[in-house]
């Protein structure tokens, strides 16, 4: 049922439209909360990774985390604003998306930490790669798929079987 | 009678949803695949980032050029001559979208499509990315030319933010205008032989 009402939220161009007008409004306001708060997230990315490098017997350098943390976890922003800008969804069904696609997102950023310190110790090649793939990946293609898993949003993108 | 109807509603449901299930996994999978697979590729072959850094600059000169501001270039690195003094801008493989290119590019390869469709996707894709960052890239450099304090709000938001917008609907309308027009066709036309 929440399925139809966001096909008919998305119908036409003025739906497509409305939808990443809605988009960038909502991206440009948390980018801004971003910028003036963003240093709290980053300190919870940091502390994350931080018992994860422990395990290793790895040190965490906290100054060095947080500038990384501030250059490659800008996937929440991303992730809830295409939460906010989705149409003709429950109130609970959104919060319930925003809350778990936060929490996957950030535990991606502290894998990527905690695997980016790894590296900055060993200074293996193969890791190093793994990582710009991993971060990539958390940052362009993971805020999309949670967004399409999590909310109900499957005949936005029609797969055959959801066209019969 | 309520009984009787119950179960058959539940058996096609879960057939639908199995049928979807199956095949956005196998979408997942082989999208993971072709995007692991070229992200390897340019590591294997470093030349093709240093080939694309270079032309990403040169254009980045040549529009920066046609509107009169002054650098010197030094590939990969610009020193923009500002009215706040010197300003260094290095274009690195990020700066490029090639990275975003092959996810768009692993999207479509992976989705349930015709080749034709995918090639049309790609053919309209792959162009209107780049254009898409030449502009970023051009207005990033400007920004640095005359708001130096905003060139991290504008790096950060664009960077991220602008590609997944740009990509996501360059996916939707390919989705929707390209392949489920043809899907539409198609299923008009076996429902036509049906009847006959």
């Amino acid at each position: 049922m929440e399925n139809e009402n966001v096909k008919r939220a998305f119908e036409g161009t003025r739906g497509v439209l409305l939808f990443f007008l809605r988009f960038v409004i909502a991206s440009i306001v948390l980018y801004l909360i971003y910028t003036k708060l963003g240093v709290y997230y980053t300190k919870l990315v940091a502390y994350g990774a931080k018992p994860l490098l422990a395990i290793f017997k790895y040190r965490l350098v906290m100054e060095r985390a947080l500038k990384v943390t501030e250059d490659i976890s800008l996937n929440p922003v991303v992730f809830l604003s295409l939460v906010i800008a989705t149409g003709n969804v429950t109130l609970v069904t959104k919060l319930r998306a925003a809350l778990w696609g936060f929490v996957i997102l950030t535990a991606g950023n502290v894998v990527t930490i905690f695997l980016l310190f790894l590296y900055g110790y060993t200074r293996s090649e193969t890791l190093g790669t793994g990582i710009d793939w991993l971060n990539l990946t958390t940052n362009f293609f993971l805020p999309l798929l949670l967004w399409f898993i999590l909310l109900p949003i499957r005949s936005l993108l029609p797969f055959r079987s959801s066209s019969t | 009678m309520g009984h009787g109807k119950k179960p058959e509603g539940k058996v096609i449901r879960t057939r639908k949803g199995g049928t979807f299930r199956r095949e956005f996994l196998l979408f997942l999978i082989l999208f993971f695949i072709l995007w692991l697979f070229s992200f390897l590729l340019t590591r294997r072959f470093p030349g093709l980032e240093a080939g694309l850094i270079t032309a990403v600059v040169r254009e980045v000169a040549f529009v920066l050029n046609l509107f009169g501001y002054s650098f010197t270039l030094n590939e990969p690195s610009f020193l923009f001559h500002t009215s706040h003094g010197g300003e260094n801008l290095v274009v690195i493989t990020e700066c490029t979208a090639l990275y975003t290119t092959i996810i768009y590019f692993s999207i479509i390869g992976a989705y349930p499509a015709r080749i034709s469709e995918k090639l049309i996707g790609l053919l309209i894709g792959i162009p209107s990315i780049h254009i898409l960052n030449l502009a970023r890239m051009v207005f990033v450099s400007l920004v640095l030319y005359h708001k130096r304090e905003l060139f991290h709000f504008f790096h950060g938001y664009l960077w991220q933010v602008s590609f997944v917008i740009f990509m996501l609907l360059l996916v939707i309308l390919w989705m929707g205008k390209i392949v489920k027009q043809h899907r539409a066709g198609s299923e008009g036309q076996q429902r036509e032989k049906q009847s006959t």
